[in-house]
């Protein structure tokens, strides 16, 4: 009677062991992951050096573009990263103008850093035009908070110095946002100084 | 005191936790997701071997699908209406050119003739036929494939109009070998359509008019609406003994001609230009249609091999006093540059590819007068296909 009771509490403990090693293990496993997807979250943007405001008078939201560093060699790929906040904006499409030299850098690709957005790249030469539209399927909103927007790639191509500069409008073309009620916002833009030794 | 055996139990259960966590969060990789490609679409085109029929005389009606993309297809539904007072179905007037009669659908054949006659008002076709092999039907790009043929017999000399219903689509095989239902446009053909009366300039001795014939990418059929009949065009003249060029602006009519099939309809109209353009060579003209990018046209006669390919720098075009034929009905206007704020900005950018997608599935007449590129009397992915294909070429010719 005694050695039955003696058992009965020893599995009673057993099961509540269990279940204390359960509980911790799963919050363990979800505090790992919660981790991880902050890790992924800071991944997508990486720390940008302060812009300077080309234009801030009536602007809305801004657009800044920047890199990991400033200085490259020829012949080095270029990653510049533009970060985008659109004030609240939810944004089906956007034009951007980013103007460098062309004697210094080489463009060679954009990429998109929103799923939902296709890119449609014009390289001018001495500038580029991009225009990005929303994908028709896609219904969530797209409010830009501080995102990374678009990567672009250049080529480093002789030593010297050049400022890639995201212009408001040359010729008949401009930089901005438009929204889901079909209006353009102009963004504060920036630019950023890259040297080539 | 827990047992050893129950100490290793939970060790056991333990590390079996971690592992399953380690193993899944590191080695197992998650699936991919693809995402479909953009919206493709399927023109339903109605042509005719007649423009114009008098009572009692046949004529017969292809029904054809122009795909925007490549892709094949088990079966098709088209849904052809027709006014029984203004024609019947010919004995034996319906030929399924692609896949059988799926009866089991309800698909008319020549045995049901009878009873689509019957009667008198409005009748509905169903053309529904299925592609017997496993692969289907293999559509390409931008190529009209005829399904069917009907042959009518006219019971008057009046208009006439064969038209399709939203109900007709395609039945799309996709990679996966699922089947997806594709809606095809609607549409219709017009026979003995009073013609649009284009207007004959009238020019002053000595002066210089021009009649032209332009093509505007995308409208395959005849506009929905009465008041999309006419377009204004924005026409500039340059080159020749012109020390900068000069602007005039016409109204375009649609007529009901065109090169081929598969080939938009071609508008027409006329203008007399000031008294500074004189007869003479090397001019150049800019025509750019109300939700178009403009073109730059250096020959009486231009043409190009594919939509929107013709590019030209040195003016060559020769006016003469009078009337001039240019007929530039061989090139494509592309669709693009819409008057989103009340004008056009001479771009094709995401302000006009917005304004499609906000405004889609509208039918009222302000969305439809700014951004209906087509024609076919509302915001569809037709129109924002066109908006897309523009891209490519993106900003007006100067």
């Amino acid at each position: 009677m005694e050695n039955q009771k003696s058992n009965l509490l020893t599995g009673i403990k057993f099961f509540l062991l269990a279940a204390i090693l359960i509980l911790v293990s799963s919050a363990f496993i979800f505090i790992l992951k919660e981790k991880n997807k902050e890790l992924v979250v800071n991944q997508e943007a990486p720390s940008i050096s302060p812009p300077q405001n080309i234009i801030s008078a009536n602007k809305t939201g801004f657009l800044t573009i920047g890199s990991v560093k400033n200085q490259y060699s020829p012949g080095q790929l270029i990653e510049m990263e533009i970060v985008a906040n659109s004030a609240g904006s939810d944004i089906t499409g956007y034009d951007l103008i980013v103007a460098y030299n062309p004697q210094v850098i080489t463009f060679k690709e954009a990429q998109s850093l929103v799923d939902d957005f296709k890119i449609y790249p014009f390289d001018e030469k001495n500038y580029l035009s991009l225009t990005a539209i929303k994908d028709l399927k896609s219904q969530r909103e797209t409010v830009f908070n501080k995102i990374g927007l678009v990567k672009l790639i250049f080529s480093a191509k002789t030593r010297g110095e050049t400022e890639v500069i995201i212009l408001p409008k040359l010729d008949k073309k401009e930089t901005f946002f438009v929204d889901k009620n079909t209006q353009k916002i102009y963004p504060v833009l920036s630019s950023y100084k890259i040297t080539i030794k | 005191m827990l047992k050893n055996r129950q100490i290793l139990f939970l060790i056991f259960l333990t590390g079996f936790l971690l592992i399953t966590f380690f193993i899944q969060t590191f080695f197992i990789k998650k699936p991919k997701i693809f995402k479909s490609k953009a919206s493709e679409t399927a023109n339903l085109i109605l042509s005719s071997n007649k423009s114009s029929v008098s009572q009692g005389e046949d004529f017969t009606i292809t029904v054809k699908v122009s795909p925007s993309a490549n892709f094949a297809i088990q079966a098709y539904k088209v849904y052809l209406t027709f006014n029984r007072n203004d024609v019947l179905i010919k004995d034996s007037g319906i030929t399924y050119l692609r896949g059988d009669p799926s009866t089991n659908l309800g698909a008319h054949d020549n045995t049901s003739i009878t009873s689509i006659n019957a009667g008198t008002g409005t009748a509905t076709i169903n053309l529904i036929g299925e592609i017997q092999s496993i692969a289907g039907l293999t559509l390409t790009a931008n190529t009209a494939i005829p399904l069917v043929e009907v042959t009518f017999v006219a019971r008057t000399n009046q208009r006439i109009e064969i038209g399709s219903t939203s109900q007709s689509k395609l039945i799309k095989i996709n990679s996966d070998y699922t089947l997806t239902d594709l809606p095809l446009s609607v549409t219709s053909f017009v026979l003995n359509q009073p013609a649009t009366p284009i207007p004959t300039p009238t020019q002053a001795s000595g002066g210089v008019s021009l009649n032209l014939k332009l093509k505007f990418q995308g409208i395959m059929q005849p506009p929905a609406r009465s008041n999309q009949r006419t377009m204004p065009v924005k026409i500039k003249v340059g080159g020749g003994n012109l020390t900068q060029p000069i602007t005039v602006s016409a109204n375009f009519s649609f007529t009901t001609n065109r090169n081929s099939d598969t080939n938009p309809y071609i508008w027409q109209g006329s203008v007399n230009l000031p008294p500074s353009v004189s007869p003479g060579n090397n001019y150049y003209l800019l025509v750019k249609g109300p939700k178009h990018i403009q073109k730059r046209i250096c020959t009486n006669s231009p043409s190009e091999t594919s939509p929107g390919s013709y590019r030209c720098f040195s003016g060559q075009i020769q006016l003469q006093s009078g009337v001039n034929n240019l007929d530039f009905s061989r090139i494509y206007l592309l669709a693009g540059d819409i008057p989103v704020s009340g004008g056009q900005d001479g771009v094709v950018n995401s302000l006009d590819t917005s304004y499609i997608r906000n405004n889609l599935g509208k039918t009222d007449s302000g969305v439809l007068a700014i951004a209906d590129l087509n024609l076919d009397g509302k915001l569809d992915t037709q129109d924002w296909s066109l908006v897309i294909a523009a891209l490519s070429v993106r900003a007006d010719e100067e």
